[in-house]
């Protein structure tokens, strides 16, 4: 900043310096053992690029960095694969308490646990693609008519050329990352424990031939886009009649925001009700109904859009698309938003214009599911397809609603061989 | 008129080490962060350079999964007096700078250079937090407690090094129970040093960083005592993150930690405050999270924290032939 005039003498002094390995009776350059300092470091290691509060380890696959958190239990090779689900999950960020996870779930005892953080965490976003996505929102906002056309925008911006693949999980990348980490650490991938969307991450890497899978509220593969949303706007419809007779609580809550409070924040934070936990739907069930609370509706909607800044939608939501999208055919259309279920249509609206690939899950290692009939994200109803084409598959019922629950996770991981 | 105290090491005498011999300084100084960034604005008001500031904060906070809304955003930019070179600060909501500090010493070949800023959160309602989002995932931690409030800061200072500069960012978040007076404060910050240019070779590394927090003045009553804390002490790498519990009451929360070597904590039950001291040397960035409990004096009080951050990078003056000893005089600026 102050070496204006000086920068020829600096890259004269360096350059000199390199040459004759002058550095006796001087400071080692930190690369002798310590990290690289700055921009050197930040394309070394990706893991300083960006820290996580959570332990962060990377391998490079290609070009790409692929970071993760495994979490050792002792001295063993025998690992599992836990995937959270999503997409759009930040999993290193501290959020998730990674350290202790499963610490009380005797089936998880003496197993590692590996964790692989989404590529959108990392990827930049070209701001081409971060303009189309304002426009998409703008468009949901206060022009659902114009739609078709941002989504056009949408798909040309973010999921072409040079982006495409930058967000969510490539199936054939998955399962390089995983054999790649499982050979630099010496890992038996031995069990897969996938929550919601993890049995789709399971799809992908079945081939590593883990021994045993659970899933829990697993995304079902095989079912229509349409049927998905159907089976979902009416776990919706079902949990705001219940918000509707709960008794409203006090909620001071209150955050500045720079949009105004609409008609589809009111909508989207209908739909966001259906992902909250029992205690959560007491709280702010009756104020989101009854529209008493402008500043949790709005918190609420901006949520479940991943809402920042103005009107900036995270990469997350394009990890979102990219991998649902490709997992499932036959999302509906949408071109006006007035109901809850419009909503859920619109979250997959740019999906008209993938191309999905067909998924399914094999036969081979032991399986349990566990499903809820009345979970308002994923109703069991939606699985059954799934379930009725692997009869070997053991099951759990939980009578749990919420969809983040982990309730009955104990009793599948003890059927698949894991009771202590 | 800057409200500007010049003092000198004597002060922070207590700090301070003994044997260091420097040529000039240590100059600190303290600056009320109202006089040093003005009126903080909102982001529709900002400079084109302060707005870049900030929407790179949120860029970085969205990675992380926290949805900011520029409407919560504060920015402000001042001159640093010591340097003369930029700063600037983005906060969300509440959680604001109330002071800064800067010092600078000369060594040898060594220069110092101390960064601290003081933060204080008045949240005075709950603010909104949901954690949902279209995609499709379980096994959300549960816990008994609620996040009341959170927040997190970056500041950007201006390395006399490099066109680049350091940054620190530093968080918190309020957990409470309710109907109980049970509170839990977790508090994580990260000091980034300024990169250098492939040209540069300034060797500049952070040898000091410390994240401290205690009651805000005047508002102590509202604690009555203080509970577990976590970490206990030092682990034996920063890369080796721990996962640690800290319980209160029927209640807790589970924080990651970087085990840290060279690492000291800084729990004063007399004062309700938990503090972080971290005296080794990298040429990188530092990460240092901690978490206590508390007992506030009723159910209905919410404690008041201030969060004091500080850090230290040396680098050589001349280039590429350096003897730097780190300028330990800096060490434990003020708090």
């Amino acid at each position: 900043v102050r070496l204006v005039a000086g920068r020829t003498l600096v890259v004269a002094l360096s350059t000199l310096l390199a040459l004759t390995g002058c550095h006796a009776g001087t400071r080692r350059p930190p690369s002798a053992s310590a990290p690289p300092s700055g921009a050197a470091a930040t394309a070394a290691d990706p893991c300083a690029a960006r820290p996580t509060r959570e332990p962060c380890a990377s391998i490079r696959d290609g070009g790409r960095a692929q970071r993760y958190a495994l979490i050792r239990r002792g001295h063993t090779a025998r690992t599992v694969v836990v995937d959270l689900g999503g997409p759009g999950l930040s999993v290193l960020s501290g959020a998730f308490s990674l350290g202790s996870f499963g610490a009380d779930e005797p089936g998880l005892r003496g197993y590692n646990l590996l964790f692989l953080e989404e590529p959108w965490v990392t990827a930049a976003t070209p701001a081409r693609c971060d303009t189309a996505l304002t426009e998409f929102y703008r468009s949901l906002r206060d022009d659902p008519a114009q739609l078709p056309v941002t989504v056009v925008g949408l798909r040309a911006a973010c999921f072409a050329g040079p982006s495409r693949g930058s967000w969510g999980f490539e199936p054939d990348r998955y399962i390089r990352a995983l054999r790649a980490i499982s050979s630099a650490e010496n890992l038996e991938l031995t069990g897969f424990l996938g929550y919601s969307f993890g049995d789709v991450r399971y799809a992908y890497a079945q081939e590593l031939g883990f021994r045993w899978a659970v899933f829990v509220r697993p995304y079902p593969l095989g079912v229509a886009g349409a049927e998905i949303v159907a089976a979902r706007a009416r776990a919706v419809t079902t949990v705001l009649a219940r918000a509707r007779k709960l008794r409203p609580q006090r909620d001071a809550t209150s955050a500045p925001r720079s949009l105004p409070v609409v008609r589809f924040d009111s909508l989207s934070a209908q739909v966001a009700l259906s992902y909250l936990d029992e205690t959560g739907l007491a709280r702010y069930g009756p104020e989101v109904m009854d529209g008493t609370n402008t500043a949790r509706i709005g918190s609420l909607s901006d949520d479940l859009w991943k809402r920042y800044g103005i009107e900036q939608l995270s990469p997350g939501y394009l990890a979102y698309l990219e991998e649902v999208c490709r997992s499932t055919p036959g999302w509906p259309a949408v071109r006006a938003i007035d109901t809850p279920a419009d909503v859920i249509v619109a979250s997959t609206s740019p999906c008209a214009l993938s191309s999905p690939v067909r998924q399914s899950i094999g036969g081979h290692g032991a399986v349990c599911v566990v499903t809820s009939r009345t979970d308002p994200v994923l109703p069991a109803a939606l699985v059954q397809p799934m379930l009725a084409a692997h009869r070997a598959w053991r099951q759990v019922s939980s009578g749990t609603s919420e969809h983040a629950s982990s309730d009955g996770v104990g009793e599948c991981l003890a059927s698949v061989g894991n009771s202590s | 008129v800057l409200a500007v105290a010049l003092t000198s090491a004597a002060v922070f005498a207590g700090g301070v080490a003994a044997d260091a011999a420097p040529t000039t300084g240590p100059t600190i100084m303290t600056i009320n962060a109202a006089d040093l960034l003005g009126n903080p604005k909102p982001f529709s008001a900002a400079t084109a350079q302060d707005r870049a500031d900030a929407a790179a904060f949120a860029q970085d906070q969205v990675r992380q999964g926290r949805t900011v809304d520029s409407a919560q955003l504060r920015i402000g930019s001042g001159t640093d007096p010591l340097t003369h070179g930029r700063i600037s600060a983005v906060w969300q909501g509440s959680y604001q700078p109330r002071e800064f500090r800067f010092a600078s010493s000369t060594g040898g070949d060594a220069k110092a250079a101390g960064f601290g800023m003081s933060m204080m959160d008045d949240t005075a309602v709950e603010m909104a937090d949901a954690t949902t989002g279209f995609g499709f995932m379980g096994a959300v931690s549960t816990s008994n407690m609620y996040k009341y409030s959170y927040g997190c800061a970056t500041a950007y200072f201006d390395a006399w090094y490099s066109s680049t500069n350091h940054t620190l960012t530093t968080c918190f978040e309020k957990w409470a129970q309710r109907a109980t007076a049970n509170w839990i404060y977790n508090r994580w910050a990260l000091f980034t040093e300024a990169p250098q240019k492939w040209y540069e070779t300034f060797w500049p590394t952070i040898d000091d960083f410390t994240i401290r927090s205690r009651p805000w003045k005047g508002l102590e009553s509202r604690v009555w005592q203080l509970g577990a804390w976590q970490p206990t002490s030092g682990g034996s790498s920063c890369s080796d993150v721990a996962n640690f519990d800290v319980p209160i009451g029927s209640a807790k929360i589970t924080v990651p930690i970087h085990r840290c070597e060279s690492l000291t904590a800084y729990p004063d039950a007399n004062q309700h405050s938990m503090g972080l001291d971290w005296d080794g040397s990298t040429s990188s960035q530092r990460y240092l999270d901690m978490a206590f409990a508390l007992t506030a004096a009723n159910n209905v009080v919410v404690p008041v924290y201030a969060d004091y951050s500080w850090a230290v990078v040396n680098s050589c003056t001349t280039l590429g032939n350096c003897t730097v000893n780190e300028v330990a005089n800096l060490r434990e600026a003020g708090w």
